[in-house]
């Protein structure tokens, strides 16, 4: 379980998170919404530890990373993967090289071993053959979509999705998050999805949490979702242009 | 109006002096942070057997990109030495029994180390800079952490290794194509002989000059990959912040050159 522990966050004197709390179960499929720039990637990268909290602090199975040595640091982020919003390829390697670098770098497996699964990922991704690519090669939802391979290279128990479908077409966001589902389904993996495409939340969410001005404004099921309320997330989720959301977000409040 | 006057320039000298402290404490906190990331490369010593493929590919970069440029700056200096040493020569009458001695002892001390320094400066500190800070500004870096993967062991060390390792190589190369240069101009324009060219080398020549040269050579060497290091992970603010860094790196490392020249020089003849 990942707790997420009144977390405050500044930039300069901009308050981006002003007292998040959450709770991602283990083994379900989290999806965070929000406006852009709400500051959903800066909470998922407090997750795996990349930003620091001014207050408050995250929990990765009842342990603060702010308590944690460097060391138990890198031993957590062993068990996450993080497919990043612009796929973060490394682009002095190969889509290979990018792929297996975590494998190479962490296990004893042999190069024969590291090629053949990084072949398997790229089938499962839906992007067979293109080992010998550059990243500077790749369309935006390909690098995506490595960056999604890279990220499941280690077998880890949480994956991390920021916004793993948009830019993508209808049907290959409809390929990811069904390999969203059978992840999640097979290997039992616990998911955190940041996304903005409201069918996606009800087709593969457990649980949907709403980032509104700094902290979370709804938190609960798919179902719950739609029956809600509250003006603000209705707004939201059915991108109304009239409603109490403004078009232009003030500063983080 | 005197008085609005006194203001306005008491206030602009006092605005002045707090830009000036500010960049003071900025070069002081800077040499801090360099040197706990110089702390940090250094740990990483230990996987040296491990990484050694990054430190190889690290030192076949530097070298291979530098030969080109060694030999041009090189071969120059070698040759603008013995005009120099040719022409203040003339006053003691012959240069053929000093040429060679004075034109090598400027060479391996000063002229190959601080030259091809300066040029290599640039051409990797602003490269080392450039690149770190692409990964930076493209969240390479962060996905470099969050695969579990150190970053500065995975990109400084191997960059400081291979700095501190290959600039003594090339620069003794770089000796070898500027005395050969030197020789050139004093063979065609003196009548100065290869055999007491390098008579002249012998005779005058002491180890201590190469050494201070070679000292000096993996000074800058170290403290180019370093600074482009600090810089390249500084970075912020998209491309145009990986241009700053690139015109910063370059700046703070010939600086950097300069200083160790200095410090080497003064340390080594005293
Ligand atoms: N490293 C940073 N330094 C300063 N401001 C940042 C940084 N990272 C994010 N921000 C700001 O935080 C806000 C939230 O960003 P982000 O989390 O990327 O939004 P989104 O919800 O679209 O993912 C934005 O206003 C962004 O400008
Ligand atoms: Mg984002």
């Amino acid at each position: 379980m990942i707790q997420i522990v009144n977390l405050y966050k500044y930039f300069q004197d901009k308050r981006i998170l002003s007292g998040v709390n959450l709770e991602i179960e283990t083994g379900k499929i989290t999806t965070i919404v929000g406006r852009s720039g709400c500051g959903k990637s800066v909470l998922l990268k407090h997750i795996v530890g990349l930003l620091h909290p001014d207050e408050g602090k995250v929990l990765i199975e009842g342990e603060a990373l702010s308590d944690m040595t460097t060391d138990e640091l890198f031993e957590v982020r062993k068990k996450m993967g993080l497919v990043f919003q612009n796929g973060a390829l490394f682009d002095s390697m190969s889509v290979e090289e990018n792929i297996g670098l975590g494998l190479r770098e962490h296990t004893k497996l042999s190069n024969a071993e590291i090629s053949n699964k990084v072949s398997k990922l790229l089938e499962m991704v839906g992007l067979p053959g293109i080992e010998k690519y550059r990243p500077s090669e790749l369309s935006g939802g390909m690098k995506k979509r490595v960056s999604l391979a890279r990220a499941l290279a280690m077998d880890p128990q949480y994956v991390l999705y920021d916004e793993p479908t948009t830019g993508l077409d209808p049907i290959m966001s409809a390929i990811i998050d069904d390999l969203i589902l059978r992840l999640n389904n097979d290997l039992n993996i616990t998911s955190i999805v940041v996304t903005h495409d409201m069918k996606s939340v009800y087709k593969i969410s457990d649980r949907v949490a709403m980032l509104h001005y700094g902290i979370v404004r709804f938190n609960g099921t798919p179902d719950e979702l739609k029956n809600t309320n509250d003006h603000v997330v209705r707004q939201f989720i059915e991108g109304n242009v009239e409603g109490p959301i403004q078009p232009v977000l003030k500063d983080g409040r | 109006m005197p008085l609005i006057k006194q203001i306005i320039i008491a206030l602009s000298e006092f605005l002045l002096l707090d830009k000036f402290g500010r960049k003071v404490l900025q070069f002081f906190a800077g040499l801090g942070e360099s040197s706990m990331l110089l702390y940090r490369s250094v740990k990483n010593l230990r996987y040296i057997v491990r990484d050694r493929y990054l430190i190889v590919e690290q030192m076949s970069i530097v070298g291979v990109n530098s030969i080109p440029l060694v030999v041009v700056t090189a071969s120059f200096a070698g040759m603008v030495a013995a005009v120099q040493a040719g022409y203040q020569l003339e006053d003691f009458g012959s240069p053929s029994m000093f040429l060679g001695s004075s034109t090598s002892r400027a060479i391996v001390i000063e002229l190959a180390p601080v030259l091809t320094g300066l040029v290599l400066a640039g051409r990797f500190g602003a490269s080392i800079a450039a690149e770190i800070g692409t990964m930076k500004v493209t969240e390479q870096i962060d996905a470099l952490e969050t695969m579990a993967i150190d970053p500065i062991r995975y990109l400084a060390t191997p960059r400081i290794i291979a700095g501190i390792v290959m600039m003594p190589i090339l620069i003794i190369f770089a000796d070898l194509i500027a005395m050969s240069g030197s020789l050139f101009i004093g063979y065609t324009t003196m009548d100065v002989s290869p055999q007491a060219f390098f008579a002249s080398v012998e005779k005058f020549m002491v180890l201590r000059d190469v050494l201070s040269g070679l000292l000096k050579a993996l000074m800058f060497g170290g403290s180019t990959a370093l600074i482009g290091c600090y810089v390249g992970f500084a970075t912020e603010g998209g491309a145009e912040g990986v241009g700053m860094a690139t015109i910063r790196a370059f700046v703070l490392s010939s600086a950097a050159i300069l200083v160790n020249d200095y410090i080497v020089a003064s340390v080594i003849l005293l």
